[in-house]
């Protein structure tokens, strides 16, 4: 875990951005039973949120990304420390209280003691060290934390607090250069989902950990991802965040919303809004992918089941942990309970006239930007002939 | 439209022949403008680009030149590395040829021979050491290593001027990617002693492979599984995203200023205020010469333009937004054409965009001494002071608003209230899934005692209620008045009447202050219509937020006079203050923009004893 967390000398600033509606993250209640639902796998839900706005986010903390990371700076004042700090822990807290993320991995250690007895696990990017701390009470018989940002020496803590510092054992460092005291893992845990599943995470440092030390046969948990898409009508909020630059209180700044097109929007998408099919785009295998897989073209057609108009097209992801005794997993879709991933809305230059049966045909291109590769590019083609318009258009989208 | 659509159909029917044909190259071509366009709106993040085009030094003397075509030239024609030629044989993507120039500067600085090896004694022996590539397998997996991701010369131009050529790097990733199995077939693996003259069709040793296995497979109809692994290889050969991100960092930063533009447009609190004092004040500004400082996009001039002002001077340092100001202005037909006005007499619009700092403004513009009859403004930051521009409008104040001229907003107020446990993540931490995790809220508050915290605060969290701390009146402050000391008393919010009776009413726990700012747009100016912006925790939220002080410890308070125990100390659970007495100081530090805040509580009993906290310094940076 780890990851969402604003650029240091932005932080303060983006604390203090107003947030935009519906931005304050609020997650439903935490009961259990509710939760139960989402590891019966048939309900797969979720979805959260974020400053929709909070562009800078990066992932720093989490699991190790080379080159900087938390503490190697050595410029750094105790201010910049502290807000860093203030937002690193907010952002766990963020994560935490995201009960679908949470009680998901939960449930898949604790329904799946099978799984983890008397087995080695690393728990990559551990951040607070909670699923380190499942697994140790599911049973393993030893758990590595790795995490290398300043929360490493937070999760020594609250391991010792809780009683299991014989049985996990925290290593602050980037996974990449960190020495394992054993040569071979069973299993590998990690929650490196990012925006659009993709954006600033650390698929690529599971892959490593994955190559480097998981044994024939081992888990990778979770082990499937998917990306999806569908359409949706849209017309108040594209008027409030696009349409707005049109006139400011009256007056014209169009010119700038060109710029704001190009941004995609991280935010919560009602599903009552839903007007075509959802198309799979993409589908993971995190025990078998190799990194480059994260770049792609995808083609989709997205069939109307209703006459309506469609202002954007929605990307949202799945993960699933296939090896549990049941499937188990969670969607951060539109259908589904909120997530802090919410989704990732891209918003069409025109309006479509869209009636039932009538189909939009595209292709989604997702790659790192070539100047800036923690930011991404998405490219959508997309073609629509139906009766009451005809369309066909490439937009650049980036997510920075 | 219609090729579009056909190609765009054949693309899903050959998906997974991944079939790229000449809408692709189109599709490159508009990202490009499209990031060119971007780039204007960012052009303060890199401007440093273009200083440092003509500082390509190169990779094996000490020549230097202006682009780094030039500079690869003179690599190819006199040290035989020819870095063109080896990217496309190794079909090198852009982290591969980031590591590849890393890579070779390293060795060049160890005077070591980067194809093959060689340690030389001094950089001129090396130089007469180089020699052509004898062969490209033996070299390709040199630079293959995460280290070269780092940047070997600091600042390196060179790092990111050869993606510039970026549409040969897609025809050679697409033509390494799919599978084309006969379209290779007759170039093996080339001798590689022939560098220098280019690779252009020269496969690389990984696409041999590719084409052996495809046809391997083919006879073993295995074909498509076989496929599959293919793409892995190949895939692996793409570099790790996250690693070069890293290395990146320093160089792109993509801060958006444009992002905070929109977020002050799109706070409404912030701009209905303005708006109902500019707007609704229409006797205000009929006819008057307005003075707008920090313009930004220039809304604030937008409006005075529309109330009726005879001119509008907006000024904005960032020589961007300036220009985004003048286009905003132009674009609704109230920019000001000097040139129109003077020679043709037609009606032009009334706002001129002046480039510059408000304190050098004469440099760029005639602006008579005390002309101006309104100075408006929005200059305020976190917490009030932080990077305000208060200065530089009582600067402007002083030198061009008329005598009884009109500034606005008038007045500016600091607030303070103090919060319970519920302003603070504490609870979350003691138990998260069944796990104790008070250490983290324990670090947040060891933390929190000398930063202050910019984030919301909610009314309900707030256990005192709200005193103004200081109020600054902007029409007769003098400029160092902006450093203040204030004192002020917090009362305990009264208890749930409901709870009154309950044998033992808890005391609530003040874990710290919160401050906020109003500013007036009172009736001095605003006769018709006056107006305040508050960013209160109980009016709906700004951009602003609020700004949170954390006290050591938590200071027990109670609104219930009676049962004091004698023997405890003020503010303990025993003895809870019935009022908390603040010192607060806010000064600007020595450090640009950043500010200073020192703050002394004192918490009395209700039999008048009192209890003193060592003073606590926070700094806003």
């Amino acid at each position: 875990m780890g990851r969402r967390k604003n650029g240091n000398h932005s932080s303060t600033a983006l604390n203090g951005l107003p947030q935009p509606q519906g931005s304050k993250i609020c997650f439903e209640d935490d009961d259990e039973a509710q939760v139960e639902e989402t590891t019966e796998g048939s309900n797969f839900d979720e979805s959260m949120c974020d400053a929709a706005d909070d562009s800078n986010r990066v992932i720093e903390d989490t699991a190790c990304e080379p080159g900087q990371s938390f503490n190697d700076k050595d410029d750094k004042t105790s201010a910049d420390y502290y807000f860093d700090s203030y937002s690193h822990f907010g952002i766990h807290e963020e994560m935490l209280k995201d009960t679908v993320r949470t009680k998901t991995y939960q449930n898949v250690i604790y329904q799946n003691k099978f799984l983890f007895k008397n087995k080695v696990v690393l728990d990559v990017g551990a951040g607070t060290g909670i699923l380190s701390l499942f697994c140790a009470k599911a049973g393993a018989a030893h758990v590595y934390a790795v995490e290398c940002s300043h929360m490493a020496d937070m999760a020594k803590e609250i391991v010792e607090a809780n009683g299991f510092s014989n049985v996990i054992t925290v290593l602050k460092g980037k996974i990449e250069e960190i020495e394992l005291p054993v040569a071979r893992v069973d299993i590998i845990i990690s929650e490196w989902m990012g925006y659009f599943l993709l954006f600033e995470n650390m698929l690529n440092t599971v892959l490593y950990a994955r190559d480097k030390w998981l044994v024939d046969n081992g888990i990778v948990l979770p082990d499937k991802a998917s990306l999806y898409l569908t359409a949706i009508e849209d017309a108040d909020y594209k008027e409030d965040k696009i349409e707005f630059w049109n006139s400011v209180y009256g007056f014209d700044m169009s010119c700038i919303k060109k710029q704001a097109l190009v941004e995609p929007l991280v935010d919560t998408v009602d599903q009552n809004q839903i007007v075509t099919n959802c198309q799979l785009l993409k589908t993971m295998d995190i025990s078998k992918m190799a990194p480059g897989d994260a770049s792609f073209t995808a083609p989709f057609k997205l069939v109307a089941e209703r006459d309506d108009y469609i202002h954007a097209l929605v990307a949202y992801f799945d993960v699933s942990f296939t090896k549990c005794h049941k499937l188990t997993g969670f969607s951060t879709g539109p259908r589904s309970r909120a997530t802090h991933w919410k989704q990732t809305v891209l918003y069409l230059e025109d309006v479509i006239t869209i009636c039932e049966g009538e189909s939009i045909t595209g292709s989604l291109n997702v790659a790192p930007n070539k100047k800036n590769p923690r930011d991404i590019d998405i490219i959508l083609k997309y073609s629509f002939n139906g009766r009451r318009c005809t369309i066909s258009k490439t937009q650049h989208y980036k997510m920075r | 439209m219609d090729q579009f659509s056909k190609d765009l159909d054949k693309e899903i029917c050959n998906e997974e022949k991944f079939e790229r044909g000449e809408e692709d190259d189109d599709g490159d071509e508009e990202q490009e403008e499209g990031q060119d366009d971007w780039d204007d709106w960012n052009a303060d993040e890199e401007e440093g680009e273009e200083a440092f085009d003509s500082n390509f030094l190169c990779l094996f003397c000490n020549s230097k030149y202006n682009h780094c075509d030039t500079l690869f030239n003179h690599c190819n024609s006199v040290h035989y590395f020819d870095f063109h030629s080896i990217r496309r044989a190794l079909g090198l993507d852009f982290y591969g040829s980031f590591k590849i120039i890393n890579y070779i500067r390293s060795q060049v600085a160890d005077n070591r021979c980067w194809s093959c090896g060689l340690s030389c004694k001094s950089n001129q022996d090396l130089q007469n050491h180089l020699h052509k590539i004898l062969n490209l397998d033996d070299i390709k997996a040199l630079w293959d290593d995460d280290k070269y991701l780092k940047p070997f010369r600091q600042d390196d131009p060179l790092l990111y001027s050869f993606i510039e050529d970026e549409e040969d790097d897609d025809e050679m990733t697409r033509e390494n990617l799919p599978f084309h199995p006969n379209q290779n077939k007759e170039n093996g693996v080339e001798d590689c002693s022939s560098t220098s003259h280019g690779y252009l069709n020269a496969p690389s040793n990984l696409e041999g492979e590719i084409e052996n296995t495809v046809k391997t497979t083919e006879t073993l109809g295995l074909k498509d599984e076989m496929q599959e692994d293919i793409q892995f290889k190949l895939a692996r050969r793409n570099f790790d995203r996250k690693d070069i991100k890293n290395a990146n960092e320093s160089y792109f930063g993509s801060y958006s200023s444009f992002g905070i533009h929109k977020e002050m447009l799109s706070d409404k609190v912030r701009m209905e205020a303005y708006m109902e004092a500019i707007l609704q004040n229409p006797s205000l500004f009929h006819n008057a010469a307005v003075m707008d400082v920090g313009c930004g996009t220039g809304i604030l001039s937008l409006f005075a333009a529309k109330a009726g002002a005879s001119r509008v001077i907006a000024v904005e340092a960032s020589e961007k937004m300036a220009a985004v100001a003048t286009q905003i202005a132009k674009d609704n037909g109230l920019w000001w054409n000097r040139k129109q006005t003077r020679d043709c007499d037609m009606s032009s619009g009334t706002i001129e965009v002046v480039h510059g700092m408000v304190e050098e403004l004469n440099k760029n513009i005639e602006i008579a001494p005390h002309s101006v009859d309104v100075l408006l403004s929005e200059w305020m930051g976190y917490c009030l002071l932080y990077e305000s521009m208060l200065s530089s409008v009582l600067f402007a104040r002083d030198r061009w608003l008329k005598p009884g001229g009109a500034i606005l907003p008038d007045t500016a107020t600091i607030l303070v209230a103090g919060f319970g446990v519920g302003g603070t993540s504490l609870p979350f931490w003691e138990n998260v899934y069944g796990f104790r995790m008070s250490c983290v809220g324990k670090e947040l508050v060891e933390d929190a005692v000398n930063t202050p915290i910019v984030d919301i605060v909610d009314a309900n969290d707030l256990v005192t209620s709200p005193a103004i701390l200081h109020t600054f009146d902007l029409a007769t402050m003098h400029p160092d008045e902006v450093d203040f000391t204030a004192s002020t008393e917090l009362e305990p919010n009264s208890h749930d009447p409901s709870n009154s009776n309950s044998v033992e009413v808890e005391a609530s726990r003040c874990h710290g202050v919160v401050l906020w700012f109003e500013t007036g747009f009172t009736s001095r100016f605003c006769k018709e219509a006056p107006a305040v912006l508050s960013t209160s925790p109980y009016t709906p939220k700004t951009h602003w937020s609020q700004t949170i002080l954390t006290f050591r410890e938590p200071v027990a308070i109670t609104s219930r006079k009676s049962r004091t125990n004698i023997s405890a100390p003020v503010g303990s659970h025993a003895c809870p203050a019935v009022k908390v007495h603040l010192r607060l100081s806010i000064a600007r530090a020595p450090e640009h923009r950043s500010i200073d805040i020192s703050l002394e509580t004192t918490g009395i009993a209700g039999d008048g004893r009192k209890h003193h906290w060592p003073v606590q310094l926070f700094t806003l940076r």
